[in-house]
């Protein structure tokens, strides 16, 4: 399987959201790494035909998305930045009503959505009313939703928003063990999320994919760049106004650890550290 | 597609909104019918006793037999010698003639220079036949306001079905399903038709049944231009109320059908509930305030409340046959809700998620 994004872009007015991106996206899991505005839910929109490209094209295994229509619907799970949902829908009902749209016969959407509940721990409350739902329960919801039809492609934006660290873990090693056969695309702002699962990082600013890569490679932009020093706490007040902090942390004996992403060495006696994904976050998204 | 027709009604009818409004309209049926229907009825018999509702019901279709059949000039002579006594009339305090059986005050609008019977009706009428028909007019009166606030219901109820999606950001979820721009968009607009349909049913059926439950088939024979409203007198062809009482229910379903493809294709344009909402209110009210040509004014559904409006039209010719113009508005509405149908379904289909 082979999804190809071919110099897709996406303007909105003058706003140009998607600016010529290509890419070639296989079976595995990719992080899609990018500030607000970055054009990654636009990006992701398009690849799930709900957007329609200015330009370019988004092909899988050589046809144009949107001349599949639902066999290429039937390859795909998604679940938006923004779920939606119905209110006074229980999420069994809702399991039901998406499995149905989703084209699973009745057996299998009940086998299905039982699984899926269990596996999101929403069991117990399948009977509740989604209004009653806290953040992480809706978001939890939307996953299973998502993988309701077992997808080849799965497009997730921003699925670890609102759980606790506990439900980020347990949602980390689901899409791990997802990834095998199919297609997983994620964004995020959580780098560690980045950091575990995917195979393959996409960083995205100003609609264009400045990084791609493995993760090894993608730290390679940031090598060299990478310093850590001690300094007073007034120093530190005044380095964080110059400086791109990536890491203050305040030691027992009253002085600062800073940890700086920048080209040249900040002050005397700065050190080089190990870059890790985070630092390169901040190094592309500083502003 | 029956399960996904199932799970759209539900959402059409799991608003308490909807509930409210049908709650409201229930009440409000009870209301006009109490009003204006048979339990408001009253005569004054021409013995200058009072009798009120079924009574006087009875009482007037009693009276009309005496006349019922084919409306002549001896007809209308014999009526006028069987008009109240000076004694009744002065009991009366001059109200005799609003409490008199329809006979008596249908000749004293349309006989009152002392008119031929075929001075008053023309060839293309047929043969007039005249009898009790109370009942079917005030039917077709009170009905009139019910079936507008059923069109107020039903946007209300419809404006919601994509609309909502938008709003919820359930058109995501929706429009990537396999079935999302396909079977989903035709379940919606299924569901949409079949809500205005049952609720037509329960309130022109419930209506109907309350109309045959007091007056029965009595008057259905009776030509509708003999009407003591005054509403059917200028209905130019050969129509009785039974062919009218069909019509007008006929002509109410297309208007809930037409309504339903207008709100639909409003909900599929609108971005938001709440445009969704205003904007479909506003199409369906703000035409009633506009002076606009007669012939629009028949594929508008406020104006379709008034079945009598298609009917008042003369015949048209065309090529050399004549056609029925309210014929032709039944086929006009219905061709216009399909299309409305298709075109919503479409804009739906085509919806860019924002």
């Amino acid at each position: 399987m082979e999804l190809r994004l071919d110099r897709v872009t996406k303007r909105y007015g003058r706003k140009l959201a998607v600016d010529g991106l290509s890419a070639v996206m296989g079976s595995g899991v990719y992080g899609l790494l990018g500030a607000n505005g970055a054009g990654k839910t636009t990006l992701m929109r398009m690849i799930c035909d709900i957007q329609t490209p200015t330009e370019g094209e988004i092909l899988l295994d050589g046809t144009p998305v949107r001349d599949m229509g639902e066999r290429y619907r039937e390859l795909l799970g998604y679940l938006p930045q923004n779920f939606g949902y119905y209110p006074d829908f229980t999420p069994w009902r809702f399991l039901l009503y998406i499995g149905t749209l989703k084209g699973l016969s009745k057996g299998a959407v009940k086998e299905k959505s039982m699984a899926l509940l269990k596996e999101v721990g929403l069991w117990e409350v399948r009977n509740k009313k989604i209004k009653t739902f806290s953040g992480g329960m809706k978001q939890r919801l939307g996953i299973a939703q998502a993988m309701l039809n077992e997808p080849k492609i799965l497009i997730l934006d921003e699925p670890t928003a609102g759980l606790d660290p506990k439900e980020r873990v347990r949602f980390r090693n689901l899409i791990s063990a997802l990834a095998q056969e199919r297609l997983v695309l994620f964004s995020t702002h959580i780098v560690s999320d980045v950091e575990y699962i995917a195979r393959k990082i996409l960083v995205m600013k100003n609609g264009q994919m400045i990084q791609e890569g493995v993760s090894q490679e993608i730290l390679k932009a940031v090598e060299g760049k990478v310093w850590e020093c001690v300094v007073t706490a007034a120093q530190a007040d005044k380095m964080t106004q110059q400086y791109n902090v990536g890491n203050l942390k305040n030691r027992e004996d009253g002085k600062v650890l800073l940890r700086i992403i920048q080209e040249e060495m900040p002050i005397e006696g700065a050190k080089q550290a190990e870059p890790t994904l985070e630092d390169v976050y901040l190094y592309y998204f500083k502003e | 597609m029956v399960s996904l027709v199932k799970y759209e009604l539900y959402k059409i009818g799991n608003r308490k909104t909807v509930w409210a409004l049908l709650v409201f309209l229930a009440f409000f049926n009870a209301f006009t019918y109490w009003g204006l229907g048979p339990l408001r009825e009253s005569v004054l018999t021409t013995e200058g006793e009072m009798l009120e509702g079924v009574e006087a019901v009875k009482y007037m279709q009693e009276f009309d037999r005496q006349y019922a059949g084919a409306l002549t000039d001896e007809k209308v002579r014999e009526v006028y010698r069987y008009s109240y006594s000076p004694e009744v009339i002065e009991k009366a305090e001059g109200k005799f003639l609003h409490y008199s059986p329809d006979i008596i005050q249908y000749l004293d609008g349309a006989f009152s220079q002392g008119e031929k019977v075929e001075d008053v009706f023309t060839p293309e009428m047929g043969e007039i036949y005249f009898g009790y028909h109370r009942g079917n007019a005030m039917f077709l009166f009170y009905m009139m306001n019910v079936i507008l606030t059923v069109g107020c219901v039903i946007v209300i109820a419809i404006a919601p079905v994509f609309a909502e999606e938008y709003s919820r950001g359930t058109d995501a979820l929706v429009l990537t399903a396999k079935y999302g721009k396909t079977l989903a968009a035709r379940s919606k607009v299924a569901a949409a038709f079949l809500f205005s349909f049952l609720l037509w049913m329960a309130v022109g059926g419930g209506n109907v049944a309350l109309l045959l439950a007091v007056y029965g088939t009595e008057g259905w024979d009776v030509s509708v231009q003999v009407d003591f409203m005054k509403w059917n007198q200028s209905i130019p062809y050969e129509m009785n109320y039974a062919q009218l009482v069909g019509y007008a229910l006929l002509i109410w379903l297309i208007s809930c059908l037409l309504l339903t493809g207008m709100t639909l294709v409003l909900s599929a344009c609108c971005h938001t509930l709440f445009s969704a909402v205003v904007a479909s209110i506003a199409c369906y009210v703000t035409p009633v305030w506009f002076s606009l040509p007669e012939c629009l004014k028949l594929v508008l559904p406020a104006y379709q409340a008034q079945p009598q409006r298609a009917l008042n039209y003369g015949y048209l010719s065309v090529g050399g046959q004549k056609i029925m113009p309210y014929w032709m508005v039944v086929g006009v509405s219905v061709t216009l809700t399909f299309l409305f149908a298709v075109w919503a379904k479409r804009m739906f289909r085509r919806h860019q998620v924002m």
